[in-house]
């Protein structure tokens, strides 16, 4: 065999495989586009991750698939699986609404009240929540506080509300302190017109210092008491911040009683998504 | 003096007596054609000839140069009259009026115990005769003989019924009275094709209640939102920075902005029934008329809602 021939036969040996590799894809792509065609989104789900799909079906029979294929496809697909998907999540997770924010991109809002919250994504391809860790945090704390009877933001607007009978008082008190200041002054001027003498002069020094330090306290809180005011406002406005929150997490804990036992079933269901909703499909299959 | 001198004195004399005595017919012909106009206003069942002789009251002059009559009734007088006999023809039963003649009529609405006084000033420059109350001065609609026209005043309304009297009056008591005034405004409409401006009266679905400032700053729907939380409503987003409030299957709030290049914020009230106004909301729900009190100086009623103006 000379050398052109060897290589020839390299050639059609490399062909054929190329071949039957471009033959694979294609029936690959034809099954990818049938399951999208007949709504089979279970066929889809089992090419996304066969090993995690095998762990729950416990299904041997994976066809060697890979939707790695289509990954350029991810969004389009991702916008085809969500009708079903949504569907489902209507029922088990009533309180939650979702907005396509782009392509196959879905955020996640807990309840449709006024200024509901951005809870979190939803990975449609992945059947999985993904929630904003430091509101389920405030959730979670919200359930635990209730033992106390109290509510996520409780402690901070009692806090608020007690600075602010503080500033309200440091308003109301101005005339007093005038009245104190005036007569401060009248006190600090009899000093200075003594004529000391010397074994005085430290004791009348130290009593004007002391005099002087009052005034300046006092001047102190007059200042605070020009600013009590936007301050006040401030507080308010932070308060009704803090109390919307409350109100939310009191619509968002009603919410979650009226689908689940309590916070730990919601999260148990929410970490199961993908097994509950394979399962789902199969049982509908 | 020569005779032609003295012929021409007498006859001078002679139409002076004349011309006077003519000037005395045409007064007492004047005052003849009032009492006939006022036993019109008085008598007559018909609504034409009562408006007509309304139309003419305001304007009449009753004293002439030689004729002054004393204790006349004003233009505004005449106006408490025409809404008397006009709600006596027409309302009777569940709405009476009772005139009484003081410095001029005041009318006093029967049925009620909101103990509320009401008097007609009329404007002669632009024809409105102002139906206002006796204690704050506060014109209530604005009634327009020559346009035929009747005008609520929004503003006016919530500040004598929900600002300043509320707690002087039962709700049941407020409602009466101003269901009477409406009735009486429909009656104008359909009895004598006036235009009828109910302003926040107005219970159809699809009225915009504007609010005096352009801008609603979201923190004032945050309040509205927790104060409805605590009597048990909801406030739902609706069409993304407007709120709506459901206060029951056949009633809904909704706040909104109209307009996208200029904020124009308001209130629609929507009822099954179309029977149900912004000021009937405010009457009867507590939390919302605290939360529109709270924020009057931006959830009150637009000046631009009224179409005449009022004094």
């Amino acid at each position: 065999m000379d050398n052109n021939q060897a290589r020839n036969s390299e050639r059609n040996h490399n062909d054929n495989q190329l071949e039957i590799n471009l033959d694979h894809k294609i029936k690959a792509l034809k099954v990818i586009q049938r399951a999208i065609k007949t709504n089979h989104d279970l066929d889809l789900y089992r090419m996304i991750d066969s090993s995690k799909y095998k762990q729950i079906t416990r299904d041997q029979n994976i066809p060697d698939v890979n939707l790695s294929l289509i990954n350029d496809l991810n969004d389009e697909l991702s916008h085809h699986l969500s009708f079903q998907l949504i569907d489902y999540l209507g029922k088990e997770f009533p309180f939650f609404y979702y907005d396509e924010y782009q392509l196959g991109h879905f955020n996640i809002y807990f309840g449709n009240w006024w200024d509901h919250k951005l809870f979190g994504t939803l990975d449609v391809l992945n059947v999985a929540f993904n929630f904003d860790p430091k509101e389920l945090d405030k959730l979670k704390r919200s359930f635990q506080l209730e033992s106390e009877h109290k509510m996520y933001n409780s402690d901070q607007i009692e806090a608020i509300s007690k600075k602010n009978v503080g500033l309200q008082q440091l308003q109301e008190s101005q005339h007093k302190r005038q009245a104190r200041e005036y007569s401060l002054r009248e006190e600090v001027k009899n000093l200075d017109s003594k004529n000391a003498l010397p074994w005085d002069a430290n004791k009348l020094k130290s009593q004007k210092q002391k005099l002087l330090a009052e005034l300046s306290h006092l001047a102190n809180l007059d200042d605070q008491a020009i600013k009590a005011h936007h301050a006040i406002e401030a507080n308010d406005h932070h308060v009704l911040e803090l109390s919307k929150e409350n109100t939310i997490l009191e619509y968002e804990k009603q919410n979650l009683r009226n689908t689940f036992t309590d916070f730990q079933q919601f999260v148990e269901k929410s970490n199961n998504l993908y097994r509950d909703y394979i399962l789902y499909l199969l049982k509908k299959a | 003096m020569n005779e032609n001198d003295q012929n021409k004195k007498s006859n001078r004399i002679q139409e002076g007596l004349n011309q006077r005595n003519n000037q005395l017919k045409d007064g007492l012909n004047n005052g003849l054609k009032y009492t006939n106009l006022i036993d019109q206003l008085v008598k007559t069942s018909d609504d034409y000839k009562l408006f007509d002789a309304i139309n003419s009251l305001v304007k009449f002059h009753l004293n002439t140069n030689q004729i002054k009559f004393v204790d006349q009734y004003h233009s505004a007088d005449y106006c408490a009259l025409f809404m008397y006999r006009f709600i006596e023809l027409h309302q009777e039963e569940n709405f009476k009026l009772d005139l009484e003649n003081k410095s001029q009529l005041v009318v006093k609405i029967l049925g009620t115990n909101t103990n509320n006084e009401f008097f007609y000033d009329y404007d002669l420059e632009n024809d409105n005769a102002y139906f206002k109350d006796i204690k704050y001065h506060l014109s209530i609609f604005s009634m327009n003989l020559k346009h035929k026209q009747i005008r609520f005043d929004g503003h006016n309304l919530m500040n004598l019924f929900i600002i300043k009297g509320y707690h002087q009056m039962t709700v049941s008591d407020i409602k009466n009275e101003l269901d009477g005034m409406i009735q009486f405004s429909h009656n104008l409409e359909s009895k004598l094709d006036f235009s009828v401006d109910l302003s926040i009266l107005n219970p159809k679905n699809n009225i915009f209640y504007k609010f005096a400032k352009n801008d609603l700053p979201s923190y004032i729907i945050d309040k509205l939102f927790i104060g409805a939380a605590k009597n048990d409503y909801m406030l739902t987003s609706y069409h993304h920075t407007g709120a709506e409030l459901s206060l029951g299957q056949d009633l809904q709030l909704k706040l909104f902005n109209s307009n996208d290049n200029i904020p124009t914020w308001g209130i629609v009230v929507n009822d099954k029934n179309q029977q149900i106004s912004w000021f009937d909301v405010i009457l009867h729900y507590d939390f919302l008329r605290q939360w529109y009190l709270d924020n009057i100086k931006v959830l009150e009623v637009s000046p631009d809602s009224k179409t005449l103006s009022s004094k």
